[in-house]
């Protein structure tokens, strides 16, 4: 392929799309991953290439519940589900049709080789568990599960979950609060249990799934998989960089809310927005980090 | 037989020392949980870590035994140096409000600083009727003893240590460039930060401040001499700022051998603000930053370095890539707006 001459000057505006460049990649590469999760209608789902669009895609290999979830999710109105006997074929689907909706069940642990795929594609995975075992839905929290509930939930709950998952909800059971109100971290799964590394699970995903990224690794301690930051990496409004300029050039949080007629703690309350944002702990650091992602001038 | 005991005798000298510093110890009260130490560098001038100043407009500062309050006068986050100037007393309104200069008379220890503040010039001769002497402008070598001073609410606080590294001149995260890389090994608390480093000679050579990783960093003397000669002369402490937005692009093999540049990706210009020196200068959106004064612009932070370390007032000439040809343009480095 040849690239198109450097000196294309029909766009003199943007040069960059005369030169072959792609995005470089971010510190996290998994951002795009594990980012804001894309809140998509449910009814315009992403197409494939080739124009079949799929609701959601059902990943078990257990046939019996296979057939009782699909039997609900038809009743819910998923009437175009992907389904997906092996891990490597979800591998395989999530990338073809870029759905972002997985669905995957059975007798806990057998549904963590799906999962394990689902979470390092970057998709929305939800558990249907077979048992109420608070330790099954706290793996999976920690592996990286949007949702956690029980495989005999109404067919009106199970599209209530989906629905919520897919506009970046976690959605847990009532008997789960316990799980986010115990102090003891280790029920959430930072001793993963040793079927946590069985050979089923890294066959498939080693040779056919998508490379494993650093940031989207399954076995976080749940307490990220909980409290999950949506804010993290989405751009700065206006105001926010007015005032990280205002930072930048030293001046107090007093300074800025003199010079922008607000109250100190509205500046107080932009810059938590603004740290949450650009992940950042210090003034020093948000203002670095903005100019690294081009939201702050030089 | 005691008096002639070489660990006494170093332990007096280590404790003289530290005892000729603590005049120069303030603490800097910024909550009523969190206190931080700082260096009194002129009357009334004190030098204190920016990063744990945040955005505060005064704090409470305590000398001796006087509990006085300052202004912040200038932070600069690149250097994590914040410049505090404490408000005179009742008794001396009138010599603060010539806009502070700093004094160069030294209080005694004992003294109220602003005891005898005589506005006049910005001198640099400070200290001279002080017992601590005047900040030594040479490198520290590695394996150097030093005590870093700090102050407490509950008193003068120090702690002996060494030079771990002293490297060559450096550039900060953030951008700031800092004259030698230094890092302390000492017992460091949240109450030094911003504290006193002083050699076996009594001088003052850094200011201590937490880095990454846990380590112990000295900002030295000639960095925090540079930001103070800045404000000196602007009365505040100028951003550089040129008034663009870059991304960094990623360039695959054919272009980097096109553009012949080492780098796998290049700044581009993302955003000109309104009225900035870069719009003055016609540097348009989406121009791709080849050089800065001849040194190739490796990457948007290694601009941001750069432009971080300019002057004010200063013309810098950008070399560009637009439209595919390469275009020369000077800027003038303006300061970043301040409201």
């Amino acid at each position: 392929m040849t690239a198109p001459a450097i000196g294309d000057a029909t766009i003199p505006a943007q040069p960059s799309l005369a030169l072959p460049i792609r995005s470089p990649p971010r510190d996290q590469p998994s951002e795009c991953l594990r980012g804001p999760p894309k809140v998509k209608p449910l009814a315009e789902p992403t197409g494939r290439p080739h124009g079949r669009a799929v609701s959601a895609i059902l990943a078990t290999a257990d046939e019996p519940f296979r057939n009782r979830v699909r039997e609900r999710l038809l009743a819910a109105g998923y009437d175009d589900l992907e389904v997906a006997e092996l891990p490597a074929a979800l591998a395989d689907l999530l990338r073809e049709t870029k759905q972002t909706l997985v669905i995957v069940g059975g007798t806990w642990p057998d549904p963590q080789a799906f999962l394990r795929v689902a979470v390092n594609a970057g998709a929305l995975p939800l558990v249907l568990l077979e048992s109420s075992a608070l330790e099954a839905e706290g793996e999976a929290l920690a592996m990286g599960a949007r949702a956690a509930l029980q495989s005999d939930i109404p067919a009106s709950s199970l599209a209530a979950a989906l629905a919520a998952v897919d506009a970046g909800l976690i959605v847990l059971e009532p008997s789960a609060r316990a799980l986010l109100l115990s102090a003891n971290r280790d029920r959430f799964g930072t001793s993963p249990s040793p079927s946590a590394s069985n050979s089923a699970v890294s066959g498939p995903e080693s040779s056919h799934g998508p490379p494993p990224s650093r940031g989207a690794t399954p076995t976080g301690p749940a307490a990220d998989a909980l409290t999950h930051a949506p804010r993290k990496g989405r751009p700065l409004t206006s105001r926010e960089r007015q005032i990280l300029g205002l930072v930048a050039s030293g001046t107090s949080n007093k300074g800025i809310a003199r010079a922008l007629s607000v109250s100190a703690n509205t500046v107080k309350f932009h810059l938590a927005a603004v740290f949450d944002k650009l992940n950042a702990a210090t003034r020093a650091e948000a203002v670095a980090e903005a100019i690294r992602r081009g939201e702050l001038s030089l | 037989m005691a008096t002639n005991s070489l660990l006494k005798q170093y332990s007096d000298e280590r404790a003289a020392l530290v005892q000729n510093a603590v005049s120069k110890a303030a603490a800097i009260v910024l909550g009523r949980r969190r206190v931080l130490s700082g260096i009194r560098w002129r009357d009334d001038l004190i030098v204190t870590a920016a990063e744990a100043i945040g955005g505060a407009e005064r704090v409470g500062i305590r000398l001796d035994a006087d509990d006085l309050e300052a202004q912040v006068i200038a932070t600069d986050l690149t250097t994590d140096i914040a410049l505090l100037r404490v408000n005179s007393n009742s008794a001396n309104t009138t010599a603060d409000a010539t806009n502070g200069n700093p004094a160069r008379r030294e209080g005694s220890p004992g003294a109220t600083p602003n005891a005898g503040v005589g506005g006049g010039s910005t001198g640099s001769n400070l200290a001279a009727t002080s017992g601590t002497p005047r900040p030594a402008p040479s490198l520290l070598r590695v394996g150097e003893t030093i005590a870093v001073v700090g102050r407490t609410l509950r008193g003068p606080t120090a702690i002996w240590g060494t030079i771990q590294l002293a490297g060559p001149a450096w550039s900060s995260r953030r951008g700031g460039k800092i004259d030698q890389r230094i890092e302390l090994a000492v017992g460091f608390d949240p109450s030094f930060e911003g504290a006193a480093v002083i050699d076996t000679s009594g001088n003052i050579v850094a200011m201590a401040v937490p880095g990454p990783y846990h380590r112990v960093l000295g900002i030295p003397t000639a960095t925090i001499e540079t930001v103070v000669a800045k404000v000196d002369q602007f009365g505040h402490l100028p951003k550089p700022y040129i008034g663009i937005r870059l991304q960094p692009l990623w360039l695959d093999d054919d272009a980097r051998s096109r553009l012949g540049r080492k780098t796998r990706t290049i700044a581009a210009v993302g955003g000109v603000d309104a009225g900035s020196p870069a719009e003055n200068a016609h540097i348009e959106l989406g121009d791709l930053l080849l050089t800065l004064d001849g040194h190739a612009a490796e990457s948007v932070n290694d601009m941001a370095r750069r432009i971080a370390s300019a002057t004010p007032g200063q013309t810098i000439t950008l070399e560009v890539l637009r439209g595919g040809k390469p275009l020369t343009v000077s800027v003038q480095i303006g300061e970043r707006p301040r409201h």
